[in-house]
């Protein structure tokens, strides 16, 4: 019981701190201090910007070259699987008697 | 400087930003804003830091400020802001530390802290009182802190500290109750733990 009304005696007197302590005034250097740390990160910034972009631009340039040629490159290999796709076609045509070229058959067509 | 002129200086800003107004600024929040960033952080140094993290925000985006809150109302959300991520970066550090010590990248030696008694016959001091109520706010949750700290500590209104934090007037009287609640149940615990 003793024990029990102790413990509830510590924690309202700790409930009690809640909000005692003084406040804190800022010192009479907190601009001034402030000021020299904006300055110094927008000096750190404007030095950084174009320092990266001097360090990146050779390796940005690399890679676009090489997106350009892998781009080609797959374009000729997709044009090619085409053209393969399109012999294939065209032989299964002529096993079959079928019309294998639609341009060839419109100017005989018009022709006659 | 009475509200009227804070006011005054506040409109200001928004419209002309140069560092003359910017100085007004600072001048007119620094204090509070130093002492929300202590109430959160309990490191003097740590909350000039970040006080100062806060102005050097308030600067850069002053010219986006849209006016539609009060000035002091966003310096203070920035305040609360940057004092929580100062914590979880506290934290973070606290618990690389502990995984290098672990790892035996760290050798330096952490001091236990010293163990409390507490007697039915004795007292505890003011600063041991403080360190309990420390702890236990470190246990509530975010929300319950924040409205706690604001609120009861730093003597904001309700209305002001549901302003801050972006919320309702009930739900931070409801954070406010559940957090003293909670805080109560915690102090319990560890007084009881301790005593001998």
């Amino acid at each position: 019981m003793l024990r029990k009304k102790h413990v509830e005696n510590e924690v309202e007197r700790t409930m009690e701190l809640l909000g005692e302590d003084a406040p804190l005034k800022a010192d009479a250097f907190f601009f001034t201090r402030l000021q020299a740390r904006i300055r110094e990160e927008e000096a750190a910034h404007h030095f950084l910007v174009p320092s990266l972009w001097q360090r990146w631009r050779p390796m940005v340039l690399a890679a676009l070259v090489g997106v350009n040629i892998i781009t080609a490159a797959l374009w000729l290999v997709s044009g090619s699987t085409n053209s393969a796709r399109e012999q294939g076609l065209n032989a299964l045509a002529e096993d079959y008697a079928l019309v294998s070229d639609i341009g060839d058959w419109l100017y005989e067509s018009l022709g006659e | 400087m009475n509200d009227a002129q804070v006011f005054y200086d506040e409109a200001h800003i928004v419209s002309d930003h140069s560092p003359l107004d910017f100085k007004t600024v600072v001048e007119a929040h620094q204090d509070r804003v130093l002492n929300i960033c202590f109430k959160f952080l309990r490191s003097r140094e740590d909350a000039e830091d970040t006080a100062q993290e806060v102005f050097m925000e308030v600067y850069r985006s002053l010219d986006g400020f849209r006016g539609d809150a009060q000035l002091s109302t966003w310096i203070h959300r920035v305040a609360v802001t940057k004092s929580l991520d100062a914590i979880r970066r506290k934290k973070r550090k606290k618990r690389m530390g502990s995984v290098r010590q672990l790892i035996g990248f760290d050798d330096s030696f952490i001091e236990p802290e010293s163990p409390l008694n507490l007697r039915p016959d004795k007292l505890l001091e003011e600063s041991e009182r403080k360190m309990f109520l420390n702890k236990a706010m470190d246990k509530l949750p975010e929300n319950q802190h924040i409205a706690l700290t604001l609120c009861q500590i730093e003597g904001f209104t309700y209305q002001e500290t549901a302003d801050i934090m972006g919320t309702s007037l009930s739900s931070v009287e409801s954070l406010i109750f559940r957090g003293k609640k909670g805080l109560k149940r915690h102090l319990t615990q560890s007084y009881e733990e301790i005593l001998d």
